[in-house]
């Protein structure tokens, strides 16, 4: 197996005509001359980048409500899983931060190490993204990644203040976060789609059929 | 997989008169150019991410030995293995082997191409796995056990009533005889019974659209959702990628995505997507035990040096394929391998053999119109050009056109002979079809009027149209 390795590493660099690895200086030098060292071309928009991440989660066929507080978003969550004939469980991921919720009395709450038996489960975004109306969820023992992907309705908690405008912003943040990159950082952008039968699109594919965020103003 | 590729002719020519597969054409275009244009127009600099694009990959390229090794060390830093193949037994040995260690005996698939083209599946089957697609387009071929037709939408070619009857067939035991069902029922029902693999799944397998030098991550893009269920929940998570889907860093990332899910499906983002790094860490408590990935060459490496490195940008999207008049014509299968429409007009003759793939180069009208959409700006009319000399080089063209190109050759190295003669045959055929424009039949062009008219010519050679045109413009100056 390392032989391959050695050959196939040996014809890329017979066909640049070098015979070793070139230094993390020459390619540093090598990209800077290739991209040079303006931003990269991106979206723009013109309106706040939460409304711009709103709108975008609108587009997606996501939906998303506004609250003050962190106790708040139990009500939301209430109110959701009503609307939509949900039932009355949810299963909330571990993440310290939900212990702030203040869940209505009708509802059964359950921890959830996994999505395997959840329909209905919240989690919290570590951050949202203006440009596409992506949530950023990393996986973990707070919020583990199944979660995202097994139940039929997917509420997801972020803090308004976590919305940074463009990819790159998140990535300069998460590489100064310990312990990244988790095991699965998961961008969702709306709710599972398909329209692989006569591309007719389809919500609620093998993911999420719903998917809902509780913007919370004053996150802890 | 084996290749069908020589077989292109006879395939295009049942595919023409195939309804069924007529019928689900229309719908390619009609879905995915309009959604792309509109997000292009809508974006500030569409034409700038392009350069962007194309001269990030080729930086990546020019130094895929730096990154191939950053990636190797940071996959082993976050607890992953990394297996390199440089053939297709390679990977299929590589693959079977991990599965069998792991005591597997079911395994569900994500869409990898990568594993299209080394035949996992046909692999996984001879060590006696279940395999199951996920990807529901990958499913339903699955079960008409079809190649896919498109990259992105593999089942395009079928029409509902097949995938009914296919439904049908495969679970319900042909209860439901020719009933057209709802497009909802059927996702609904291919849900349900996924859902139950997923959850029983050994080893999830799955493709990779980028590896991240930066981190050694790798980036899966699905809209169902079931890339992720496929590496989450399975003990073991394989992915297969060819080499030379690095990209530096995370933001070379984000701008690889910003143009595939713009040229792919018409999107700013998919649903899902999902950076993964490594197997599940001390304290998750869910994620796969092991992570393997298996590192491609399968002749990649032979592209490296010369002329078609530049199709090692090629980042999987399919635009080429959806606006290539071809393409629309004949579907994916008469191309006869994994990859179809231009992109795999260049591919499979160099994967498969020129030999054997001969009718590939000349399937094109050279009318530009996947070059032009490309999102990393492969010059696919040219690398199909370069081809078709190459295959005149080695005495692969026919007998017929080398005689007729020997013919025009000695005319065209007599100027005036030839001007004398094109200049008479012009005005010759200018006047018989001056008075509809364009001709239902010609004599020795059979071929060519057998499906379309040959358009009346102006009456006046390109040659002479030139010079008029050249001192019209010296009196204007
Ligand atoms: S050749 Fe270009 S347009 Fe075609 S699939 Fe590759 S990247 Fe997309």
């Amino acid at each position: 197996m390392s032989d391959a390795r050695t050959r196939i590493l040996g014809k890329v660099r017979a066909a640049m005509g070098r015979e070793t690895t070139p230094t993390p200086a020459d390619v540093q030098a090598a990209r800077a001359g290739a991209l040079g060292k303006g931003t990269p071309q991106r979206p723009v928009w013109e309106e706040s980048d939460l409304a711009r991440f709103c709108r975008c989660i609108d587009d997606a066929a996501g939906t998303w409500v506004t609250v003050p507080t962190l106790a708040e978003a139990g009500t939301a969550v209430a109110d959701y899983l009503a609307e939509r004939e949900a039932g009355t469980t949810v299963h909330r991921a571990p993440d310290p931060r939900l212990d702030h919720v203040a869940w209505p009395g009708h509802l059964a709450v359950e921890r959830a190490t996994d999505g395997r038996k959840a329909l209905a489960a919240v989690s919290c975004a570590v951050a949202g993204v203006a440009e596409t109306g992506s949530l950023a969820l990393v996986s973990g023992p707070d919020n583990p990644a199944t979660l995202a992907f097994l139940p039929d309705y997917h509420i997801v908690v972020l803090g308004t203040a976590d919305v940074v405008p463009w990819f790159e912003d998140l990535w300069a943040r998460m590489r100064e976060q310990e312990g990244f990159p988790p095991r699965s950082f998961n961008f969702i952008t709306g709710p599972s789609r398909t329209a692989d039968v006569e591309q007719t699109l389809q919500l609620g594919a093998h993911g999420p059929r719903s998917l809902h965020v509780i913007l919370v103003e004053n996150m802890p | 997989m084996e290749s069908r590729a020589h077989l292109f002719k006879p395939a295009a020519r049942e595919a023409l008169h195939n309804p069924d597969l007529q019928q689900a054409l229309t719908r390619v275009q009609a879905g995915f150019v309009g959604k792309r244009r509109t997000l292009v127009n809508k974006f500030p600099d569409f034409e700038g991410l392009r350069d962007r694009g194309q001269a990030m990959k080729d930086h990546t390229l020019a130094h895929l030995d730096y990154y191939l090794e950053q990636f190797e060390a940071k996959v082993h830093e976050a607890g992953g293995h990394v297996h390199w193949a440089e053939t297709a037994e390679d990977a299929q040995r590589i693959v079977a082997d991990i599965c069998r260690q792991a005591d597997a005996r079911m395994v569900t698939k994500g869409k990898t191409m990568a594993g299209e083209e080394v035949g996992i599946n046909e692999a996984l089957d001879a060590a006696g796995l279940e395999t199951v697609e996920t990807d529901l387009g990958e499913y339903i071929i699955q079960l008409a056990k079809e190649p896919p037709s498109h990259i992105i939408a593999p089942a395009i070619h079928k029409t509902r009533q097949q995938i009914c009857d296919l439904f049908d067939e495969h679970h319900h035991q042909g209860t439901f005889k020719e009933k057209l069902r709802e497009v909802p029922d059927l996702v609904n029902e291919a849900r349900g019974i996924l859902r139950g693999k997923f959850l029983n799944a050994d080893v999830g397998i799955t493709g990779a659209n980028c590896l991240v030098a930066e981190t050694g991550s790798m980036f899966l893009v699905t809209n169902e959702g079931n890339g992720d269920l496929t590496h989450s929940l399975p003990r073991v998570h394989v992915a297969i990628a060819g080499i030379e889907k690095l990209v530096p860093t995370l933001d070379d990332a984000s701008t690889l995505i910003r143009l595939l899910a713009r040229s792919a499906t018409g999107q700013e983002m998919t649903a899902y997507t999902t950076m993964v790094t490594g197997p599940r860490r001390g304290d998750d408590t869910d994620g796969p035990e092991e992570f393997h990935i298996v590192l491609l060459d399968h002749g990649r490496t032979n592209m490296m040096s010369g002329r078609f490195r530049e199709m090692l940008r090629c980042i999987r999207c399919g635009a080429c394929m959806n606006h290539c008049p071809v393409y629309a014509s004949i579907g994916g299968h008469a191309y006869g391998w994994v990859y179809p429409g231009p992109m795999g007009s260049v591919l499979t003759p160099i994967f498969v053999g020129l030999d054997k793939t001969k009718d590939l180069p000349n399937a094109c009208t050279l009318n530009g119109r996947c070059q032009s959409v490309c999102p990393v700006r492969i010059p696919l009319p040219d690398l199909l050009r370069d081809l078709r000399e190459a295959q005149f080089d080695q005495h692969l063209t026919p007998g017929t056109t080398r005689h007729g190109l020997a013919v025009w050759a000695w005319f065209a190295r007599r100027p005036r002979v030839y001007n004398a003669l094109s200049r008479l045959g012009i005005g010759l055929l200018g006047r018989l079809g001056r008075r509809r424009g364009r001709f239902r039949r010609l004599p020795l062009a059979g071929a060519w009027t057998a499906g379309r008219d040959f358009p009346a010519p102006q009456r006046t050679t390109f040659q002479a149209a030139w010079r008029q045109h050249l001192s019209r413009r010296q009196t204007h100056e």
